[in-house]
């Protein structure tokens, strides 16, 4: 091909213009990436964006986004992106008032569940860890078929290599041959596409599980845990020591509190002045009891205290809770247990019946 | 994160459900989809490149595309047939706040051959592949694809034009 600049760039255009209708193949896209390196053009413009709300103003601009999807929306914005994204003091599309908790009435009650909850049973592998391990296992599956794919294409563009060969020295294309021709290049794009479609599912795929790795800084928490507060029906419950009848709790000086919402199943513990511990020898573990029963509860999860302030920790989203009862805090051997003794019991924090 | 929401809430949705008219299932994860991308990547938003509106616009485009051929590569769901559907001529006085990018890009669009407006219509508004704008407009793949690329690159050279004075700025 000849390949003078201004062809080259009026082939930019041609590839960038694919590239920003999102109907682009992977050959095309490698082209366009060596073309954009080569003229230091990028051949992206605003174009696009400018149609698309150019059309959404000339079409029918009425129907807005309905209040409940807004409303879960933010919520899981909040969950995953937190705070980082700033805030910005706008009210809530939904109505903010807080609940309040009856903290009398919370604590007789307490003291009833918690004398029967030295039954307590636990799941100690979090849902989080069992999350991010599928979405892996859905990885590994994605770079099989991509690796699959791309032998496939390798084949077919083999095949369409040779029709053209034996063509080159034919004079005339009957029209079985032409169709042969079409044929094998429908099925070479078609594979590239497919392939395409895998990288690109690989890719979200890859930030998901990066996100979830991440442990999320103590600043954030404390934002969103801040935020969850505004949102009705979510509880605030003060940490009291765990003590049963002839043991005392181990720790006696913690304070802190529970944030937890029930619709949401979200919630923050925040602890002061719990004793660092060594991560090889014990860890703190979070019991979650619901109001279904005393068959229905689960560890909340294991974590460490590295130096004594205050600390807080998300309690894991998609906890399969619904109306939590009890939290409770006690001292494990590392990586948990799954049936505790409650022989190291440290506080423990009753939601309102 | 609110505000943004508020703000644009109602174009996400609305080209969700355009995009999204045949598997309405999927429309609310799909903004959710769109609005956890555009809080996460939007630190990438280059105010001296376009608006933000539009910024908005093109995250939305693409990952509802995306999501378009998940549907129809893992799922087996594929839209119905398309019926020719023509564009709408779009307003140079846009909400009485046009910027002078808008202006230009609407002018230089409702010059375009109405066969390149209506390609651009049903790719970018509402979303059909390649082959269903084929099938809609009784037309090989290839031309649709030529028109597309066409009245593309004619829109980005004008608004890569350089500006001469705002007429005036939409917030």
């Amino acid at each position: 091909m000849n390949e003078t600049p201004s062809n080259k760039l009026a082939r930019l255009a041609e590839l960038a213009a694919d590239e920003s209708l999102g109907q682009i193949s992977v050959e095309d896209r490698a082209e366009l990436e060596v073309l954009r390196e080569e003229l230091g053009e990028t051949g992206q413009s605003d174009a696009l964006g400018e149609l698309i709300t150019g059309f959404d103003a000339a079409n029918d601009g009425a129907e807005e986004m309905p209040a409940d999807v807004a409303a879960r929306l933010i919520a899981r914005g909040r969950a995953v992106v937190g705070a980082s994204s700033g805030s910005s003091g706008v009210p809530l599309p939904f109505d903010p008032p807080r609940s309040s908790v009856g903290w009398k009435a919370a604590l007789v009650a307490a003291v009833v569940v918690a004398a029967v909850s030295v039954t307590v049973a636990v799941i100690t592998v979090s849902n989080r860890t069992r999350a991010t391990e599928a979405w892996n296992a859905e990885r590994q599956t994605l770079l099989a078929k991509v690796e699959s794919n791309q032998s496939l294409l390798a084949e077919a563009r083999g095949a369409t290599e040779q029709l053209r060969l034996a063509l080159a020295e034919a004079e005339d294309l009957t029209e079985t041959q032409r169709a042969q021709i079409l044929a094998t290049r429908e099925r070479e794009l078609e594979f590239a596409q497919q392939l395409a479609d895998a990288t690109s599912t690989i890719d979200a795929l890859n930030t998901t599980i990066a996100m979830y790795e991440q442990p999320i800084p103590s600043e954030v928490l404390a934002v969103n845990r801040q935020k969850l507060l505004d949102v009705p029906n979510t509880v605030q419950i003060a940490w009291a020591p765990f003590d049963v009848e002839g043991g005392p709790a181990e720790q006696r000086s913690v304070t802190g509190d529970v944030v937890w919402n029930d619709e949401m199943e979200e919630g923050y513990l925040r602890f002061v002045g719990l004793e660092p511990n060594d991560p090889n020898v014990e860890q703190y573990q979070v019991w979650v009891v619901d109001r279904r029963g005393m068959e229905q509860k689960v560890s909340g999860g294991v974590f460490d205290v590295n130096a004594k302030g205050e600390i807080i920790v998300p309690i894991d989203p998609s906890l399969d809770v619904s109306r939590v009862s009890l939290f409770a805090i006690t001292i494990e051997e590392p990586g948990g247990t799954v049936v505790p003794d409650l022989r190291r019991r440290v506080v423990y924090a009753p939601v309102e019946g | 994160m609110d505000e943004c929401v508020r703000e644009y809430g109602g174009l996400v949705w609305r080209l969700a459900k355009k995009h999204l008219d045949h598997a309405p299932g999927e429309v609310e994860d799909a903004v959710q989809d769109v609005f956890l991308e555009l809080w996460l990547s939007a630190g990438r938003f280059d105010p001296s490149k376009g608006r933000e509106a539009s910024f908005v616009a093109t995250i939305a485009h693409r990952r509802l595309i995306d999501r378009q051929r998940e549907i129809t590569t893992r799922r087996k769901h594929h839209r119905k047939a398309a019926a020719l559907d023509h564009a709408p001529r779009l307003s140079d006085d846009i909400r009485g706040v046009s910027t002078e990018d808008q202006v230009r890009l609407a002018v230089a669009f409702n010059g375009l051959p109405e066969a390149e407006r209506d390609a651009l219509w049903m790719s970018v508004y509402r979303g059909l592949s390649h082959r269903e704008i084929g099938l809609a407009t009784e037309l090989p793949i290839g031309t649709v694809k030529s028109r597309l690329r066409r009245a593309m690159i004619r829109l980005t050279e004008i608004l890569a034009k350089p500006s001469a004075g705002m007429k005036g700025e939409a917030s």
